[in-house]
């Protein structure tokens, strides 16, 4: 599997780091039913069979987070965009 | 103990020299170099980029890409981050560099932390093809290309300079300074069947 990194180019996976779930925003911890939404947002993630949004580092690289949409069935990558605050949501 | 000054030792002194036979890689340290990571503070790129145009005489390369001018250059090494390096200039160009530019970014002095190599000959390209995942190929990898990968394990940074005056690929590798002897002995085992010789001045 190789990632087309936005500032390095095209790169082997093994140069990445792979956190997970790009899509998971941290709920907010003052809520009446914080710790539920933090169950759901920690344990019950979606595992789906196409198309899933991840982030991954690019640690031997530019160490840049970049954001990843690759089919879970063929690891084809379908986008790469830097993740933060320059990127847009 | 009637010496006192101490000078800098290179990681590689107690290293063997040469392997194989010919000299299809040649090697040398980079030694003086003042090296700096820079990177610019918080929406403050277009300013940055003035300031260094304007006090260095230098356009900051976008991407994966070297500029120099003069003794100075600057690499790109990630989303608005610079390795900038100047000859001889030792730790008081990171000094220099946060003084002139150090309002529009974060300056952190590395010429301690990296150790850079020199390698140059007809063979270079087929033992650094051993070493890391990137293409070197003449085309792919340009004069002043820069690249951030693994090589056994181990972060570097290289660039490719201009061809030496035999007309023959150089490039420049670095890293960390606890991983120099490593390094030194993967391009030595890598170069030994082109024949590898290290010089040292």
């Amino acid at each position: 599997m190789r990632i087309e990194c936005p500032f390095c180019g095209e790169r082997d996976h093994s140069e990445f780091a792979y956190l997970g779930d790009a899509g998971c925003a941290r709920p907010a911890p003052g809520a009446a039913d914080a710790q539920a939404r933090f169950v759901e947002a920690v344990y019950l993630r979606e595992n789906p069979a196409g198309a899933h949004r991840e982030l991954w580092y690019h640690e031997f690289g530019c160490r840049s987070w970049v954001q990843v949409t690759r089919d879970t069935r063929t690891h084809e990558i379908l986008e790469v965009r830097l993740a933060g605050a320059s990127a847009a949501p | 103990m009637v010496d006192s000054a101490y000078g800098p030792l290179s990681p590689f002194a107690a290293m063997p020299a040469s392997a194989g036979t010919g000299e299809g890689v040649v090697a040398g340290e980079r030694e003086g170099l003042g090296i700096a990571r820079i990177t610019a503070r918080n929406r403050q790129l277009a300013a940055l980029e003035q300031l260094v145009h304007k006090r260095l005489h230098l356009a900051l390369p976008a991407g994966p890409r070297r500029m120099r001018s003069g003794d100075l250059a600057a690499a790109g090494v990630g989303p608005e981050c610079w390795l900038m390096t100047c000859e001889s200039a030792g730790n008081a160009f990171a000094a220099g560099l946060r003084d002139s530019i150090g309002g529009h970014a974060a300056v952190v002095d590395l010429s301690d932390a990296y150790v850079m190599l020199r390698l140059a000959g007809a063979r270079v390209r087929e033992a650094l093809a051993k070493l890391v995942p990137v293409d070197l190929h003449e085309r792919s990898f340009q004069v002043d290309d820069v690249a951030q990968t693994v090589a056994e394990h181990m972060a570097v940074t290289l660039w490719r300079l201009e061809d030496t005056g035999r007309g023959e690929a150089a490039f420049e590798l670095s890293v960390g300074r606890s991983f120099a002897q490593s390094l030194y002995r993967a391009v030595h085992d890598s170069a030994a069947e082109f024949g590898f010789v290290f010089e040292t001045r």
